[in-house]
């Protein structure tokens, strides 16, 4: 087939029922905005979580009297158990120093001497901030004659263990169900289109067109459906930032509707709407009406 | 080149066809004719293979109703120029876009299928018409394109069913006369129709009678 007359054919396809055409791109816009939308919330509820087991550390509070010899015993422990990807030690200095910074001098004034134990901070990489390898370590340290307490923030950590798998498989419902409904709702809508063409493509099968060539403008169509439709997706959403997500929302979540890789990966998206939901409309009738003799 | 090997087609459990045999040559021209309803469609689609027999055979060249496969389908169609009872024109596109149908299917270049509509167009007289739409023309004119339509690739065989169904007299002789320029430059053709009248106005041609389910050869006698 010439491309000339691919693109002809493919004009005069979408000018032939403009109606149809422009419902079928606004059902890409949608679909895509929608897309967009749930793709943002996913996102920030992963950025969440990921800030909270960002803050997960250990804090291991010491005897007040030890020798350095028992410290490095601590610290061979730790690394002999894995996953520490920094240890910091605080003395009773230290701990004095950052307790007036945050709560002022005068609370200290109160105690004759500093109260506050020495302590060793523990941060960990983040495949071992979990409760298991957590107790893991705690049972691992206290072995330590010189420790005294060990605190992490427990609850939190369990509850992001037993809400992440839920949370990434129904983000992940979510998406499947949403990708399905637009192929459904850009096919059924194409297919609009397609059913007041279906004497044409009876007329082609006649005369001897093959299937490629029948399809050939109907997915043109799509595709150019979809670029518009990724088109128009992208410019709202960005509308949208300027205008309302900037101001009100962006201190708490942090939209992709400004970024330039997301808007290009959008309008492919559009693209591949509408190409896969054209192929699907076209598809019925592309079958070869032959009867057999009954 | 067509042959009907005891060709039987029924459907929806009425018979059309039954047992028949039909030999169609090169060069042949051939009538068709019957009562309206009779099967002479049927007859046709089994030849561009729209229809596939209850029982037995039919051959165009090398294809066979037996074989073929769905895909091939397209590429017999090509060697076939048919003009349809209803015309089948395209009513969004004009007169050259319509006769240019068949070279855009096979895919040739702008240049030759500018040539070959004008040359279809001028043999069936439209070269004055070819930027009118079919709703701008008579009920001869579109006939017409039709026609150009199914000899603009060169086929072995143009098939015409009822071709001058909705014309008066005149333009019907008129498209005869066409139809049997075609046959005389090597093309076979096969017509049919229900108008006795027609037939006898060119009787030395062989002339083919669906009758009863079966096919019969007829003579007009003089």
């Amino acid at each position: 087939m010439n491309f000339g007359y691919l693109l002809k054919e493919s004009y005069r396809g979408l000018a032939s029922a403009k109606l149809s055409t422009i419902a079928s791109i606004l059902t890409i816009s949608l679909s895509l905005i929608m897309l967009a939308v749930f793709y943002n919330i996913s996102l920030n509820s992963s950025k969440l979580i990921e800030s909270i087991k960002n803050r997960v550390e250990i804090e291991i509070f010491l005897q007040d009297n030890f020798s350095q010899e028992n410290l490095d015993q601590l610290r061979d422990i730790l690394k002999r158990t894995g996953g520490v990807k920094k240890i910091e030690y605080i003395s009773k200095e230290d701990a004095a120093k950052i307790f007036e910074k945050e709560f002022g001098k005068e609370m200290l004034d109160v105690f004759e001497r500093n109260p506050l134990p020495p302590s060793m901070k523990v941060y960990l990489f983040d495949d071992y901030k979990t409760t298991s390898r957590i107790e893991k370590l705690i049972s691992d340290v206290s072995e330590s004659p010189i420790v005294s307490d060990i605190v992490y923030p427990k609850q939190n950590l369990e509850v992001i263990e037993q809400n992440t798998t839920g949370i990434y498989y129904l983000n992940l419902i979510i998406l499947i169900l949403i990708s399905i409904a637009s192929i459904f709702l850009v096919s059924n809508t194409i297919r609009l289109v397609i059913n007041s063409k279906e004497r044409l493509i009876e007329i082609y099968k006649l005369l001897g067109a093959t299937r490629n060539f029948i399809r050939a403008p109907f997915i043109f169509e799509g595709l150019v459906q979809g670029f518009i439709g990724g088109i128009i997706a992208v410019v709202l959403l960005y509308l949208f930032y300027i205008y309302f997500a900037s101001n009100y929302l962006s201190e708490i979540f942090s939209l992709t509707f400004n970024d330039g890789i997301f808007m290009v990966v959008l309008v492919v998206i559009g693209l591949l709407l509408g190409t896969i939901g054209s192929t699907f409309s076209v598809r019925k009738f592309l079958k070869e009406k032959i009867s057999i003799g009954t | 080149m067509i042959r009907f090997d005891k060709v039987s087609f029924s459907y929806n459990s009425k018979k059309i066809l039954d047992n028949v045999d039909l030999y169609i040559n090169n060069d042949e021209f051939l009538f068709v004719v019957g009562e309206s309803g009779i099967g002479k469609t049927t007859l046709f689609k089994l030849m561009y293979f729209e229809e596939i027999p209850t029982s037995g055979t039919v051959f165009f060249e090398n294809f066979s109703s037996d074989n073929i496969d769905v895909q091939e389908i397209p590429y017999l169609r090509r060697r076939i120029g048919v003009v349809f009872q209803d015309f089948k024109l395209m009513q969004d596109r004009d007169t050259f876009d319509n006769i240019s149908l068949p070279l855009e299917i096979i895919g040739d270049k702008k240049d030759t299928i500018k040539k070959k509509v004008f040359d279809a167009a001028s043999r069936v007289g439209l070269l004055d018409k070819l930027n009118k739409k079919p709703f701008d023309l008579s009920g001869g004119e579109q006939q017409r394109i039709a026609i150009a339509r199914a000899i603009v690739n060169k086929p072995e065989v143009v098939i015409a069913d009822e071709p001058t169904g909705n014309l008066d007299p005149i333009i019907s002789m008129d498209i005869l006369k066409l139809l049997n320029e075609i046959n005389r430059r090597g093309t076979a053709v096969i017509i049919a129709t229900h108008n006795f009248e027609l037939v006898r106005k060119l009787r030395d041609k062989r002339i083919v009678q669906v009758k009863d389910q079966k096919l019969y050869e007829v003579k007009i006698r003089t």
